[in-house]
């Protein structure tokens, strides 16, 4: 179920008289085993038969912690367990997500060596938030098994926290330990907090239907099977306008999950923090979908060894996660490419001994350092969208054969538009970052919540899905 | 978990509730006054354009398309609104692409069915769908009509695109459910810009279906007459050749079913009637064309007008005649 549907304005109708009557303080059972219903709800919407899938997932992880909760279990056996929950996760995962990908792969190499021509792949649906959840169950279990976070004695307490509807298909994804921290809060209703959250739902529907959708018809419409795009100026710009459609789309995603959350009593973490202000690709991942990069780093970056073992054991372990991060998105070449490019980005930095901020630098070799990664991540986000790697070459030479061609970017001058508040937004927040001003205030929020009103009403554009829910 | 430094939640509670309401309305009003000022000075579609055509009947319509988002597929496939029973009961059925949906008028061949008894219905499909689907719907609901005729263009030859497959995978209750969302936007849009003009991309187009002959009402503010006639033109070889087997591979599935093929081809800009000839000689059934003398025009530079539709489908209605199927299928 999409958020940017009358289902789901339905459904949330319901679950807000639920709010509103179940319990006082909206921290028994019935209030919870409410939510859970409705997350169930929400997710069989898409492929009902997947909702076996989401809780089998969730009760092989709950049983491996429930083992490792268990007193008296000897760390070899411990260590077993917890194999067993990783091998049962990512293997569904990867049966899901990643099967039909390798045979195909396979497959293709197969007759390219001239031994035959094999049609191999299993046409399967993707689940949509698999990704998502099995790095949430697998937490969990880590957490467990590390001692951090105690076992919950209750599996429907787990399946709120795996399957809760706002975070549940597009993250951000939650740690059980923030979640579970608070389980006991009294969740009343106060005037700041429901403020809060009707800025997070409008600015998020906003972003989502006005900016991301309306640079959506545009990119889609140039940056089809036949790119049509004229000269350097011209993909510049289609790439800028990707950029922003990508963090438009997803931030979107992430301020509607945490308005939602907000009103059902519950906190989610900051997902996006204006990555096109970060000075570094360090920087970038510390703005960028945060909760994706903070989880490959406690649970991959630092048990492989983090920075501990030396130069060269710290530029195996970037490079690592930022491919698996890569792989992370999707079974595709791009995916997998755009992850070794940014891992490349980053030992380049840890080579160059650049800091995360900069620090101690002047400021025009600070503006030189946010030029050179602003460009590099926008020229990497060119490999994410390529729907083929022909498609990008043909692209990069018609950008070289028809010179500069600002005809090309004046073509894209409508999208150029549809910028503006993503600057805007950076800007501000650039402008908190060095003190310059105070963060908003309640009413100025208010302000800008009727503005965007506005817009989502007379400028929504042709409704696309969220582009993280194929992930 | 990170702490926000720009949340303001925990630090405003001192604030007013009005304060902040005010803001709201008050920023809300000034936008909404300022957007419908100035769309005011910027063409866009008349505000009746959000409202179904005056002489259609609306009990027996239903809207298929809204500039955003196609239910055509949904409404025959899961048998919506009943619409099947209306096919069963028709003895030729016209397959085809949008041209065909707006180039047969529904007017005229209404009545030849009042004149003759002979029931026509237009089970075409825009959004460049191929007759596969088509030929589902066939089997699916066991039809089996005397005569299907198909608009010849060379979209109809080929697969059926991605929204046939998603509508054939979907379970009924969820195109249902889709369904009533879909009219639910619509009413809901339509109610917002009674108040607020729509300021990006203004062009509209509704599309309402005539359940009881499939004929569609188009609505559309993209108006650019143009005259069309017939193309004369040589496709590739091989490019033929394909059609050629795809279209010979579908008729054999149509006289599975016992049913006639009759070709035509309605005039658009890409009416390709060289390839029309060679399909009707090659599948050995009948072609039906308007004379290549004839012009026609067209309201939005590719599908007839009302005018050129009607005078197309009497041409269409006297040769069809003239064919005698019935007795040609007695011998």
């Amino acid at each position: 179920m999409s958020f940017a549907s009358i289902s789901f304005a339905f459904l949330f109708l319901v679950v807000l008289l639920g709010r509103l009557t179940l319990g006082r303080d909206k921290r028994g059972s019935a209030y919870f085993l409410f939510l859970l219903s409705a997350s169930l709800v929400f997710y069989s919407w898409h492929i009902p038969i997947y909702l076996v899938l989401l809780v089998g997932v969730s009760w092989l992880n709950y049983f491996v912690a429930a083992r490792l909760g268990a007193a008296g279990l000897d760390p070899a056996r411990k260590k077993r367990w917890v194999r067993l929950a990783l091998i049962g996760s990512l293997g569904t995962l990867g049966v899901f997500k990643y099967l039909d990908f390798c045979l195909r792969s396979v497959g293709f190499a197969v007759s390219t060596l001239g031994i035959g021509s094999p049609n191999w792949g299993v046409d399967l649906a993707l689940p949509i938030g698999i990704s998502f959840y099995t790095f949430q169950s697998l937490s969990y279990v880590i957490d467990v098994y590390r001692g951090e976070l105690k076992h919950r004695s209750s599996f429907s307490e787990f399946l709120l926290y795996v399957s809760f509807f706002p975070q549940l298909v597009a993250g951000p994804i939650v740690r059980a330990k923030d979640f579970f921290y608070q389980w006991n809060r009294r969740r009343r209703l106060s005037w700041p907090l429901v403020s809060e959250a009707c800025f997070q739902l409008i600015s998020g529907f906003f972003f989502k239907l006005v900016i991301a959708d309306g640079l959506a018809n545009i990119v889609d419409g140039h940056w089809g099977e036949r790119s049509i795009v004229n000269g350097l100026l011209g993909i510049g710009g289609l790439t800028l306008l990707f950029g922003g459609q990508i963090f438009a789309d997803f931030a979107g995603y992430s301020m509607i999950a945490r308005g939602l959350a907000y009103l059902l009593g519950f906190r989610l973490p900051l997902n996006f923090d204006a990555p096109y202000i970060a000075s570094s690709l360090q920087e970038f991942w510390r703005r960028w979908h945060i909760s994706l990069s903070t989880w490959l780093r406690d649970y991959l970056y630092v048990p492989l060894g983090g920075n501990r073992n030396g130069n060269l054991a710290t530029m195996r372990n970037v490079f690592l996660v930022m491919l698996l991060g890569g792989i992370w998105h999707g079974a595709g070449m791009p995916f997998i490419l755009w992850g070794v490019v940014h891992g490349f980005g980053l030992l380049i930095e840890k080579a160059l001994g650049i800091r995360v901020n900069h620090s101690g630098a002047g400021l025009g070799k600070r503006i030189g350092w946010y030029l050179v990664t602003q460009t590099f991540v926008f020229t990497a986000w060119m490999i994410f969208r390529m729907e083929s790697s022909m498609q990008l070459i043909g692209m990069v030479q018609s950008g070289v054969r028809d010179g500069w061609g600002l005809s090309g970017l004046l073509e894209l001058q409508q999208g150029l538009i549809f910028l503006l508040p993503i600057l805007g937004l950076h800007l501000r927040r650039l402008f908190e970052v060095s003190g310059r001003i105070q963060p908003a205030t309640q009413t100025e929020k208010a302000c800008w919540a009727g503005v965007m009103m506005v817009f989502i009403l007379t400028a929504y554009a042709q409704g696309t899905a969220f582009i993280y829910f194929q992930f | 978990m990170r702490r926000e430094r720009h949340s303001s939640i925990f630090n405003s509670r001192k604030t007013p509730v009005f304060v902040p309401l005010l803001g709201f309305f008050g920023a809300f009003l000034l936008t909404a006054g300022l957007v419908t000022w100035g769309g005011k000075f910027r063409s866009g579609p008349e505000d009746s354009l959000l409202n179904p055509p005056r002489e259609m009947d609306l009990g027996s319509s239903s809207l298929v398309y809204d500039g955003f988002e196609a239910k055509d597929h949904d409404l025959y496939y899961h048998d919506l609104k009943g619409c099947m029973d209306h096919v069963r009961e028709a003895d030729v059925v016209i397959l085809g692409n949008s041209r065909v949906l707006c180039g047969l008028a529904s007017d005229q061949l209404a009545a030849v069915t009042e004149r003759s008894g002979l029931k026509f219905y237009n089970l075409g499909f825009g959004y460049d769908e191929g007759g596969e689907f088509a030929l589902e719907l066939l089997r699916r609901f066991d039809l089996r009509p005397g005569v299907v005729v198909v608009n010849a263009d060379a979209s109809f030859w080929k697969r059926k695109t991605p929204m046939a497959a998603k509508v054939a995978d979907s379970w009924a209750w969820k195109s249902r459910v889709g369904y009533a969302e879909f009219q639910a936007a619509w009413h809901l849009r339509r109610n917002i810009h009674r108040w607020l003009p729509k300021i990006i991309s203004p062009e509209q187009v509704a599309i309402w279906r005539n359940h009881e002959n499939g004929a569609w009402s188009v609505r559309s503010s993209d108006v650019k007459p143009t005259n069309v006639a017939y193309l004369e033109r040589e496709s590739l070889a091989t490019e033929t050749e394909v059609l050629i087997a795809s279209a010979h591979h579908w008729k054999e599935q149509l006289d599975r079913l016992g049913t006639t093929l009759v070709l035509t081809l309605v005039p658009s800009p890409e009416s390709n009637v060289t390839l029309a000839r060679k399909l009707g000689e090659e599948l050995g059934v009948p072609l039906i064309l308007a004379p290549s003398d004839a012009s026609f025009s067209t309201f939005d530079g590719d599908h007839l007008d009302r005018e050129s539709s009607e005078r197309f489908t009497k041409l269409f209605v006297e040769q069809f005649e003239s064919l005698n199927i019935e007795s040609q299928k007695q011998l």
